[in-house]
């Protein structure tokens, strides 16, 4: 009963991500790494993907997963790690709806504003002496 | 040098705890005590987790019977991937609650789910029993549901839920839908967790108390 929204780029897009993370700097420190796909996002486009049997990480690696992702289109990633019990959790986020959301408020403000233009236009007309255009007000 | 933290021992009230639980659960209907697994992490502190599996279909009632048993517990978390549930407890004296800061805003989910077989009138209900649930702090995976519009008198929903979660946050799911939605069951072997809501359009079934003379 769920409907997927998630474009095949996308999934496309993720394989690449896995497949470059299994050849990273860091799966030749962790050789015994394996990742998982947990699902499909729900706060913006994009997969969670679960890593496990992890011995170290760094800062540095954690560069590379950003750079990797973005690479292959991510906008960027967010990462959990489960001490107790081992797992990391990695969020490759992509831009998608959930990002792209304009607050109510600004567009009622570009309304008003489209609005007393026109209205202030269409006083110009009838009197554009009482009426000039803002160009004249400073001239 | 490598310094490799001890476990700090549990106090006889605590193993009691432990005991009563598995003991409680082995008594659901369903469960097997044999296969019940437990692990526990004694290394912290302040306090100390739990993680049962093999567990048998649970109820909210259930947590709240292991909830009364320990007043310390900090939070009770189930994963219906792994199957287990996650019990995590304040030592004695230590600790208290916090309350929870952050909450998504129902704006940023994207999730969609497709209710075209449910009554028009119940839509809205379900809509956002499911917006409630995805808006939860723990929640960041699109979940699967099956709707069951089998029954005359209400839906039985069975989500697929891949994230760990709170049974808190559950309550206080059930909570905001209580006026249609009654419950949470929590199908382990089965990887589901069943709710169950009321139709708008069904009358409500009334109790009669019958008292017997003896």
């Amino acid at each position: 009963m769920n409907v997927s929204n998630l474009p095949a780029h996308i999934i496309q897009s993720v394989e690449y991500i896995i497949n470059d993370l299994h050849a990273s700097d860091f799966a030749d420190q962790n050789v015994d790494v394996n990742i998982d796909m947990v699902g499909v996002l729900n706060y913006t486009m994009g997969v969670k993907l679960r890593l496990t049997f992890v011995d170290s990480f760094e800062d540095d690696d954690v560069c590379e997963w950003r750079n990797i992702a973005r690479s292959h289109g991510a906008s960027g990633i967010k990462t959990r790690v489960h001490t107790s019990s081992g797992n990391i959790d990695l969020n490759i986020e992509y831009k998608g709806p959930g990002r792209t959301y304009i607050p109510k408020i600004w567009m009622l403000r570009s309304a008003l504003i489209l609005v007393a233009s026109w209205s202030y236009h269409q006083l110009h007309q009838l009197e554009n002496g009482r009426y000039p255009f803002p160009t004249e007000w400073f001239a | 040098m490598v310094r490799v933290r001890k476990p700090v021992a549990l106090q006889p009230e605590e193993s009691a705890f432990i005991e009563k639980t598995l003991h409680y659960i082995s008594s659901i209907h369903g469960a097997v005590a044999n296969k019940l697994i437990l692990s526990t992490n004694t290394k912290f502190p302040t306090r100390y987790i739990l993680l049962i599996r093999g567990l048998p279909n649970m109820s909210m009632e259930d947590f709240e019977q292991i909830r009364l048993m320990n007043e310390n517990i900090r939070s009770i978390q189930v994963n219906m991937t792994d199957e287990t549930i996650q019990i995590d407890v304040w030592r004695m004296g230590q600790g208290e609650p916090k309350k929870k800061k952050r909450k998504r805003t129902n704006e940023c989910i994207i999730s969609a789910y497709d209710l075209s077989s449910v009554d028009n009138r119940d839509r809205k209900c379900l809509s956002r029993l499911l917006m409630q649930l995805n808006a939860l702090e723990e929640i960041e995976c699109q979940f699967d549901i099956q709707v069951d519009t089998s029954q005359p008198e209400f839906y039985r929903l069975d989500l697929s839920i891949f994230d760990q979660i709170k049974i808190g946050s559950l309550r206080l799911v059930l909570h905001e839908c209580r006026s249609f939605c009654r419950t949470f069951e929590f199908d382990f072997p089965h990887k589901i967790i069943r709710a169950k809501c009321l139709r708008l359009a069904a009358p409500l079934t009334r109790r009669y108390l019958r008292i017997k003379r003896h």
